[in-house]
C-alpha cells in the first residue's frame, strides 16, 4: 500500500501509474498465453501454437502503456470508448501481425509445417492462404481470453487501486 | 366505406409511396440529413464494424483459397478507403466541399462500392495464382459479408443496392463464364440468387421501416410545434380577453356610476320644479301663462321619465331580475292597457283597437304588462295619426302579443340594432327618450323566458312582437 501512495504522489504519477499497471498486466498476458496454448493443444485438434510471445508482450507493453497513459490525460469518465476500440481492433490487428510474421519472421519449423501441412510446396515456395487463415484462427482463439479479460482488469486496477489519484489529476484539469 | 375513410386510405397509401420514394414527403430534407449526419462515436462504430466485416470477409476467403498476397492487396485497399471515409467524415466536416461530399449519399455508395470492388482486383490478382479461390465460396463469402452488413449500411440503401448488386453480379458472371468446368458451381448459382434477393428485401424492409420512423419522428415534432404555437396564440387571447372584460367591467360600473349620479343630481331640482308648477294658482294666470305652465309641466314630467329609464336600465344591468310566474288571462292585460292607453291614443290622433283574446299564459303579469306598454307607447309616439292593432297569436310553441301601428316604419339604418342601448331614429330625435326604452323590453322578455321582435317597412308600418312559452293554454 505504502507503494502505491508513493505512485501517486510521485510527480510524473500518470505515466508511473501506467508503466505499473501495464508490466502487472504484460505478466498476466504472457502467462495466459502459454497456458491457453497448453490447453488448446490438448483440446482442439489441429491446434499449432506459434510460438515465441515476447515480441507480443513486449509490443503490448509499449502500446498499452502510452495508450494508457494517453486515455488518462484525456479524460478518465470516457476510457469506455477505447478499451472498445481496443477489443474492436483486435481481430484486423491479428490478421496484420499474422501476415507480417508470415512475411518477416516465421519461424523455419513453423514454416515448414504449413507449407507441407496445408499448402503445396511443390507449386508454391510461399505460404497460402490456408496457411493464413490457420495462424489468424490459432491466435484469435488463443488470445480470446485476453481480449475478454484484459480490459475488465484495466477498469478495475483503475477504480480500486488508483482512485485517489484519478479524483485529484480530475479535479487538477 | 364512407366516403371519409376512403380519402382517409387514400390519402395514408400517398404518404407511403411518398416516404418511400422520399420525394414528395414534407420532411425529405431532415431525413435525408438524418440518414447522412453522423456523430463521431457512429463514424467510429461504422468504421470499426466495417473493417472487422472486411477482415473477416478475406480470411474466409484465405481460407478457401485467396493467396496471402491477394488477401493483403484486398485488405490494405479496404481498410485505407474505410479509413478515408472515416477521417473525411471526422476531421474534414468543416470545410465545405468535404461536408458535401459526406452529406452526398454517393459519397457512401462510392466508398461502398470502391470496397467491393477491391475484392474483386483480389480476385484478379488471385487468378495468376497457383492455387486458386472457388469463385462460388467468394459469392457465399459475399452474401454473408452483405447480410451481416445490413444493419449498418441499410441506412443509405441505394449506395448499398448498387454496390453489393454489382460485386454480386460480378462474381455470378465469373461463374457463368467458367461453364462446364465449373458445373457444380452454376448448379448453387440459384440457391445464392435466392439468398441474395431476400437478403435485399430484408434490406428494403429495414430502410422503408427506417425512413417511416423517422416520418413519424418529424411529423411528431411538427404537430408538438403546431400545439406549442396554437397554445401561444391561445394564452394571448385568453390574456388579451381578459384584459378587455376587467376593462369592460371597470367601464360598466363607471357608467352606472354616473347614471345613478345624474339621475340623482337631476331628480331633486326636477322635483322642486314640479312642485313649483303644482304650486302655481291657475286661475290667477291668463290663457297664454297657463299654456306655458301646462308646456313646462309635460316636460318636466317627460325629464322624469327620461330619468326613470335610465336609472332602470342602470338596475336592469346590475341586479338580477326573476318573474314571479302566475297564471292570467291576456284579455285581463289588454283591458287594464286600453284603458290606460286610450286617451293618449287618442290626444295622439292614434286609432288604437284591441283584438280580444281568451288565451291563459303562464308569466310574469307586470312584466308583461312592462313590454307591452312599452311597445305601446312607442307606437303612440311615433307614429302620431295613425292605426294600432294590438292582438294575440297562437303559434305551435307560443303565444305571441302583436302592437301593429301602420306609422311611417323604422329608418333601414337603425333596425339592426334597434335592441341596443341608446339607438334613436331620425325621426324620433325631436321626442324623448334616449333609446333604451327596447333594450330594456328585450331584457324583461329574456327575464320572462320569451323573445321580442320587430319587423318595419318605411311608410307602411312596424310590427312588435312578444313571444311567450306557452305553457298552459285554454
Amino acid at each position: 500500500m505504502r507503494f502505491l501512495l508513493l505512485l501517486q504522489r510521485s510527480k510524473n504519477s500518470q505515466l508511473l501509474i501506467a508503466i505499473f499497471v501495464t508490466a502487472i498486466l504484460s505478466v498476466y498476458v504472457y502467462t495466459l498465453l502459454r497456458l491457453a496454448d497448453k490447453v488448446l493443444f490438448l483440446v482442439v485438434a489441429g491446434y499449432k501454437s506459434t510460438g515465441s510471445y515476447e515480441l507480443g508482450v513486449t509490443i503490448f507493453f509499449l502500446a498499452s502503456s502510452a495508450y494508457l497513459y494517453l486515455i488518462r490525460n484525456q479524460d478518465w469518465s470516457r476510457t469506455f470508448p477505447f478499451f472498445s476500440t481496443a477489443i474492436a481492433l483486435f481481430f484486423p490487428l491479428v490478421v496484420f501481425s499474422s501476415i507480417l510474421r508470415i512475411n518477416i519472421g516465421l519461424p523455419e519449423s513453423l514454416h515448414h509445417f504449413y507449407a507441407t501441412d496445408f499448402c503445396d510446396p511443390v507449386v508454391n515456395e510461399d505460404l497460402c492462404g490456408q496457411a493464413l487463415a490457420h495462424i489468424v484462427f490459432s491466435m484469435t482463439i488463443r488470445a480470446l481470453p485476453l481480449v475478454l479479460t484484459v480490459p475488465l482488469l484495466y477498469r478495475l486496477l483503475f477504480h480500486h487501486l488508483f482512485k485517489t489519484s484519478m479524483v485529484a489529476s480530475t479535479d487538477d484539469r | 366505406m364512407t366516403g371519409d375513410a376512403f380519402g382517409a386510405n387514400a390519402e395514408e397509401q400517398t404518404n407511403q409511396r411518398a416516404i418511400l420514394s422520399l420525394v414528395d414527403t414534407r420532411f425529405r430534407e431532415q431525413i435525408h440529413q438524418t440518414l447522412t449526419d453522423r456523430t463521431l462515436t457512429e463514424s467510429l462504430v461504422s468504421a470499426l464494424f466495417y473493417m472487422n466485416l472486411s477482415t473477416f470477409l478475406s480470411i474466409s476467403l484465405a481460407a478457401n483459397g485467396l493467396s496471402i498476397r491477394s488477401t493483403t492487396i484486398y485488405l490494405s485497399a479496404a481498410y485505407s478507403l474505410i479509413l478515408f471515409a472515416f477521417i473525411m467524415q471526422i476531421g474534414f466536416s468543416k470545410f465545405r466541399f468535404a461536408d458535401r461530399l459526406i452529406k452526398n449519399t454517393y459519397f457512401y455508395g462510392l466508398i461502398g462500392l470502391l470496397e467491393d470492388a477491391t475484392i474483386v482486383i483480389a480476385l484478379y490478382f488471385n487468378a495468376t495464382a497457383e492455387q486458386q479461390v472457388i469463385p462460388i465460396v467468394v459469392v457465399m463469402c459475399i452474401c454473408v459479408a452483405t447480410f451481416l452488413s445490413l444493419p449498418v449500411s441499410t441506412r443509405l440503401f441505394a449506395s448499398f443496392t448498387v454496390s453489393k448488386s454489382l460485386i454480386f453480379l460480378v462474381c455470378i458472371t465469373y461463374i457463368i463464364s467458367l461453364g462446364d468446368e465449373e458445373s457444380q458451381n452454376i448448379i448453387l448459382i440459384f440457391p445464392l440468387i435466392i439468398a441474395f434477393v431476400f437478403i435485399f428485401a430484408l434490406a428494403y424492409w429495414l430502410y422503408f421501416r427506417q425512413i417511416k420512423l423517422l416520418h413519424q419522428k418529424f411529423e411528431q415534432e411538427e404537430l408538438r410545434q403546431i400545439i406549442h404555437d396554437k397554445n401561444l396564440t391561445l394564452n394571448d387571447a385568453i390574456i388579451a380577453e381578459q384584459t378587455a372584460n376587467t376593462e369592460l367591467t371597470q367601464a360598466h360600473r363607471l357608467r352606472e356610476k354616473i347614471i345613478r349620479h345624474i339621475g340623482h343630481d337631476l331628480r331633486q331640482p326636477i322635483n322642486a320644479l314640479n312642485y313649483s308648477l303644482f304650486n302655481i294658482d291657475k286661475n290667477k294666470l291668463n290663457k297664454d301663462q297657463q299654456e306655458q305652465v301646462n308646456i313646462a309641466t309635460k316636460s318636466v314630467e317627460a325629464a322624469n321619465c327620461l330619468i326613470e329609464e335610465v336609472l332602470q336600465i342602470a338596475t336592469y344591468k346590475k341586479t338580477e331580475l326573476t318573474a314571479n310566474r302566475e297564471r292570467f288571462k291576456v284579455s285581463k292585460l289588454l283591458h287594464i292597457i286600453e284603458r290606460e292607453y286610450s286617451v293618449a291614443a287618442q290626444q295622439a290622433g292614434c286609432d288604437l283597437r284591441i283584438v280580444k283574446c281568451g288565451l291563459t299564459i303562464y308569466s310574469d303579469f307586470q312584466l308583461v304588462s312592462r313590454i307591452v306598454k312599452n311597445f305601446l307607447s312607442n307606437a303612440i309616439r311615433h307614429a302620431g295619426g295613425a292605426k294600432i292593432l294590438i292582438g294575440v297569436r297562437r303559434r305551435i310553441n307560443c303565444v305571441e302579443i302583436q302592437i301593429i301601428d301602420t306609422g311611417q316604419g323604422i329608418p333601414l339604418n337603425i333596425r339592426d340594432n334597434l335592441f341596443e342601448e341608446f339607438v334613436i331614429g331620425d325621426n324620433a330625435k325631436n321626442n324623448e327618450g334616449f333609446g333604451l326604452g327596447l333594450s330594456i323590453t328585450r331584457h324583461l322578455a329574456k327575464v320572462c323566458g320569451g323573445e321580442v321582435s320587430i319587423a318595419s317597412t318605411i311608410n307602411k308600418g312596424t310590427r312588435c312582437s312578444l313571444s311567450l312559452p306557452c305553457l298552459s293554454t285554454d
